[in-house]
């Protein structure tokens, strides 16, 4: 059966994903002292930040990458 | 006079009763008596029903009572529930595509037909089998076990455990039963409009009651100085662990890849899926934001009860400030409704692997005589779900360490779905089943060695983590040897 363009065939999409993933553990903050932004730790306001970013690149791959020419 | 127990208990029987209705309804509402109609309803499911179900089902008594109760154990760094779920619906961007093409072309109905498919081999069949009803046994008691402890909690203790168990069991199996598919979707798109419903009411109501998400992280810091300092490199490489089980584990829910073969066409289903990607956003941090309450209002609360947090949060609210009763208890009430959504779901997932994978392939049925099980399907279900009431009568782990074994059983299966999307099986670079079973057995005897050995977690990475990461190891290293030793083709002359 042949495939149709889809988010997996796109490497930059799955690197991009890949790295924002790897980017939303806080691994730059341990064994710092916590700073607080706005009475929240600056690594919650940095995980939060790149989940969002995260969440419009995946939003984004599925609704532009995902094309069926049979199925659309 | 206001009876929190009495309400309750009232409010959650007409809800039961408007489930039955609804499960009524939807066996009148049957075009065919096929396996295809109840387990799939007849892939018809459109956008509304389709996210609203898919929400309810995938966020659960999770959203209720797992996050809030693991952020009382080890704080703020839960908000990589965050990141779980929007990894999830990144990780069903690796083989959605393919499968939801494939379901169509080949009536799948359970998502061992699509291995059954591209690998043709019996036993990694009944391996894939076994590992579906391990995780969905599994968190089909997780569902029970939340709903008990939402009653026991939200009565005061006046409405034991197993009476909510069983009477949640049996109003499950009876909607189940009666409308398949079509009874759990319309179900579960009143269950999830709850849901949503409740988060809100209770995001407000802790707002207004005990202060903005600033001042809640203040005093948590103040009582718990470690919930909210950085995360060490262990929590680090946990966190990383998670999403990897999340991530590559989730989307292998069998009711989430029926789900795939539900939807009316593909704009639905990649609507539906864009929606769930920025659904956690909004749904795991409120679950959060009311774990960090928790710890904030009752700083000396038991680890070992920290499920029930949401609950005693709520009972605070309504003793701080009596008019906010009603409000409340239309969140007790979702809460009830977001266990009950994920457990009929599990119900009917596991009964149509039963009929279809292990009784149709036993007698070695068509496709078409397979599709005519309806009978074996309800009888299923409801043996099933007794087994499932037996079990979850004596609870041995909390929602949380539940949630994390069945995912990381499940994405041991991960490498037959991702690397066997990639291509048809005829082709020449295909993966083949002598590259995957290797490495789910390798993976799957890893994770339990690990257990086994008191090594659940090995400088924060999961026993399955480990396992996972075998799995893909040895499956592509079997592959790249298999192609090096393997001539190029030439064209004839």
């Amino acid at each position: 059966m042949p495939m149709s363009d889809q988010p997996i065939h796109h490497r930059v999409f799955i690197a991009t994903v890949a790295i924002l993933t790897f980017a939303t553990v806080p691994f730059a903050f341990a064994g710092r002292a916590v700073r607080m932004v706005a009475g929240i730790p600056l690594w919650l306001w940095w995980s939060m930040g790149c989940t969002v970013v995260l969440a419009g690149v995946v939003t984004w791959g599925i609704i532009r990458l995902w094309r069926d020419e049979t199925l659309d | 006079m206001i009876d929190l127990p009495v309400d309750l208990v009232f409010g959650s029987l007409l809800f039961a009763v408007l489930l039955l209705v609804i499960g009524a309804a939807a066996r009148k509402h049957r075009k065919q008596t096929t396996l295809t109609e109840l387990v799939l309803a007849n892939r018809s499911l459109g956008f509304g029903l389709l996210v609203l179900s898919w929400f309810a089902t995938q966020y659960s008594g999770n959203a209720f009572s797992g996050i809030p109760g693991q952020t009382v154990r080890d704080g703020l760094a839960l908000i990589m529930s965050v990141t779980f779920g929007v990894a999830l619906i990144a990780g069903f961007m690796l083989f959605a595509p393919s499968l939801y093409r494939l379901s169509r072309a080949e009536h799948f109905i359970t998502p061992t037909d699509f291995l059954a498919h591209r690998f043709g081999n019996g036993v990694l069949n009944y391996l894939s089998v076994a590992v579906f009803v391990a995780a969905l046994t599994n968190f089909l008691l997780a569902q029970l076990m939340a709903l008990g402890v939402a009653f026991d909690a939200l009565s005061g203790g006046e409405t034991p455990y197993w009476i909510a168990v069983v009477i949640g069991g049996v109003v499950i199996t009876a909607y189940t039963t009666m409308g398949g598919m079509r009874a759990v979707a319309w179900t579960d798109t009143v269950q999830g409009l709850l849901m949503i419903l409740g988060l809100v009411l209770i995001v407000v109501l802790i707002w207004r009651e005990v202060g903005r998400p600033d001042a809640v992280v203040r005093t948590v810091n103040l009582l718990h100085p470690e919930f909210v300092a950085n995360p060490n490199w262990r929590m680090c490489f946990a966190w990383l662990s998670n999403v990897m089980l999340l991530g590559f584990g989730a989307p292998l829910y069998p009711q989430a890849i029926q789900r795939i073969y539900s939807a009316r066409n593909l704009p639905a289903l990649r609507s539906t899926l864009g929606t769930l990607a920025v659904v956690p956003l909004v749904v795991s941090t409120a679950a959060v934001f009311i774990g960090a309450t928790g710890v904030a209002v009752f700083p000396q609360i038991d680890p070992a009860t920290a499920d029930r947090v949401t609950f005693r949060v709520l009972r605070y609210i309504v003793e701080s400030n009596v008019a906010l009763y009603y409000p409340a208890l239309v969140v007790m009430i979702a809460i009830v409704a977001a266990t009950m959504s994920t457990a009929d779901s599990c119900l009917l997932s596991l009964s149509s692997i039963v009929t279809k994978d292990v009784v149709a392939r036993r007698r070695n049925l068509t496709h078409e005589q397979a599709d005519k099980l309806v009978r074996t399907l309800a009888i299923a279900g409801v043996i099933i779900m007794i087994v499932a009431i037996g079990l979850a009568m004596r609870p041995r782990m909390t929602l949380w360490g539940l949630l994390i074994v069945k995912f990381e059983i499940l994405m041991q299966l991960s490498p037959a779905f991702v690397f066997g999307s990639l291509h048809d099986r005829t082709h020449e670079r295909a993966y083949t089943v002598g590259d995957i079973l290797p490495g789910i057995v390798a993976g799957l005897v890893l994770t339990l060695l690990l257990y086994i050995t008191g090594n659940q977690s090995v400088v924060g990475f999961h026993a399955g983590t480990l396992g996972f990461l075998a799995n893909y190891g040895i499956v592509v290293a079997r592959r790249w040897s298999r192609l090096k030793n393997v001539q190029p083709s030439t064209s004839p002359v």
